[in-house]
């Protein structure tokens, strides 16, 4: 499907700037050329599965063109270790790496699998913060099918503040390609570079974690900000709450804001743009799309999706959350906690995010918005922290404003949670820290070890 | 391993700190003040001054099972001192 986008490319299309990064411009063209040159470099890879692990964006993408006019199955590695690389492919049975465009591919494994639907598959890895990542198949048809294709976006130019990666980082990259767009693709997701980035690229869409956005606002300079000219901003992966949208608002007043809901396994669910957090709860009558369904079971958000993954890479390892029995039958739970409050839906949370302490479950999010509010909170973390005599108990990572007192910010926190939370919520251990800690894919680390 | 007046002067600090926390310093703590609610610290509050502790230390009795009566900051000291030995 990538293979023929690029054949099919229009003329005209040639030389609008396909990627930019690191000061440098790739134009479609280009883009498209260096696609033919490794497929002729890679022939004795066609049909194999093969790990991507090429890092810079514009080579990740040329790659990605090459491995599928291959029939490659691809698996997107994303900036991991090469450890960590030479491990999951011992378990996920690759059989080639692809590190970069220079040097030949590393042949792993000669065993052929057998694999008859291979051509267009595309292997995504989740961003799980603990343990071993899931393997995730989809084809590029699938990952394209919530694109929205219109001739305006030709001239837009999208940033992207995920990993080029994950599931949300290709929905990017196929917004952006599928529209013969620019993909801007910044050096470093610091908030002042990026800032600087989207000023000088001229950047008209931007894509990120609420986390990433949260960090912009705060941290980057304000000049740079004001002088931006975005069009769209779009968040996902992380609950978004209605501070951050407010604060997006009187920022950005005249930019469309867009939430978008999505998962690796699910694919996307919804967007909403309405500046209000959570979404109508008339949706879950009727979806927003054809093909989606949503229903709220004990508090969670369940699923059923067109845009999902066809199956895990892992032998053995079937959808764990898809249920085959009982009132779930059919649905995939989503993992995120909801409550109905009125005609809309809200998120509470992650439900491995709960906070057990001796048996009383808190939620961070809850905690976190009561935090904020507290004098001279710049930015905010909250986490359950082991404990031997109560399992666990509520702890708070916490950066100050600029000129705040640590002893008046701790005493501020201390009263704000003790008259708005309940006992069990009041966050006991508090640590002011430089900045809170973020996974790779920019969302906030909820494990104790940030 | 570090001698019990040094576990002494860490339990005394960190129950210290966490009653400034709460807006409630007591300027008389001490070796004999009680480790009950007259202190001014809830079963929560003592959750987190273990795990402090623990931070600091490395020690955590609990963790390891060891319980006794505990009346005084005196008791708790020598909870930590038995659970280094141990």
């Amino acid at each position: 499907m990538l293979a023929q986008h690029f054949d099919s490319m229009p003329i005209h299309a040639e030389e609008n700037p396909a990627v930019m990064s690191r000061d440098v411009t790739m134009t479609y063209g280009a883009l498209a050329t260096r696609g033919n040159i490794l497929t002729e470099r890679w022939r004795a890879l066609a049909g194999l599965r093969v790990c991507l692990a090429v890092r810079e964006p514009e080579n990740h993408i040329a790659a990605a063109i090459a491995l599928d006019r291959l029939q490659c199955r691809m698996v997107l590695a994303g900036d991991r270790s090469l450890a960590e690389i030479r491990a999951l492919a011992d378990q996920l049975n690759w059989q080639a790496v692809v590190w970069n465009v220079i040097d030949e591919p590393e042949l792993l494994n000669q065993v052929r699998v057998d694999e008859t639907a291979a051509a267009g598959a595309v292997t995504l890895l989740t961003s799980g913060t603990t343990g071993r990542p899931k393997a995730a198949n989809h084809t590029w048809a699938t990952l394209a099918g919530p694109v929205r294709r219109d001739p305006e976006y030709q001239r837009a130019r999208w940033l992207c503040a995920y990993p080029l990666s994950l599931y949300a980082g290709t929905q990017v990259v196929l917004q952006a390609v599928l529209n013969w767009s620019a993909l801007v693709i910044p050096s470093s997701l610091e908030p002042v570079p990026v800032a600087r980035t989207m000023r000088l690229a001229g950047v008209t869409h931007a894509s990120g974690t609420p986390t990433f956005w949260r960090r912009l606002l705060l941290f980057a300079s304000p000049d740079d900000l004001r002088a931006c000219r975005l069009e769209q901003i779009t968040m996902g992966g992380e609950a978004v709450t209605q501070p951050l949208l407010d604060h997006l608002s009187d920022r950005f007043p005249e930019t469309r804001l867009v939430h978008i809901y999505a998962s690796t396994e699910l694919g996307r669910l919804f967007s909403v743009t309405d500046r209000q957090e959570g979404f109508p709860a008339m949706w879950l009558d009727e979806p927003q799309e054809r093909g989606i369904a949503l229903r709220v079971l004990h508090g969670e958000l369940m699923a059923r999706s067109r845009h999902a993954m066809v199956s895990y890479d892992q032998p053995g390892l079937t959808a764990p959350a898809t249920s085959t029995n009982g009132e779930a039958e059919g649905w995939t739970a989503t993992g995120d906690l909801v409550e109905r409050r009125g005609d809309r839906v809200v998120f509470r949370g992650r439900k491995s995010d709960l906070i057990n302490v001796g048996g009383r479950k808190v939620l961070p999010l809850t905690v976190e918005a009561v935090l904020r509010e507290a004098a001279g909170v710049r930015d905010v973390r909250v986490y359950g922290k082991g404990s031997s005599l109560v399992g666990q108990v509520v702890a708070a990572d916490v950066v100050l404003a600029d000129g705040s007192e640590e002893g008046l910010v701790r005493a501020a926190i201390d009263r704000i949670a003790r008259d708005r939370l309940a006992r069990h919520e009041v966050p006991r251990l508090v640590q002011i820290v430089e900045s809170i800690a973020h996974t790779r894919a920019f969302k906030v680390v909820r494990s104790e070890v940030g | 391993m570090r001698s019990k007046d040094d576990i002494a002067r860490v339990i005394l600090r960190t129950v210290g700190e966490t009653l400034a926390a709460k807006g409630h310093p007591r300027l008389n703590l001490d070796l004999a003040s009680p480790v009950d609610e007259r202190l001014g610290l809830d079963s929560l509050d003592w959750a987190a001054v273990v795990v402090r502790l623990e931070m600091e230390t490395g020690i955590d009795p609990f963790a390891q099972g060891m319980t006794r009566e505990l009346r005084t900051i005196s008791d708790l000291v020598d909870l930590y001192v038995s659970a280094t030995v141990s």
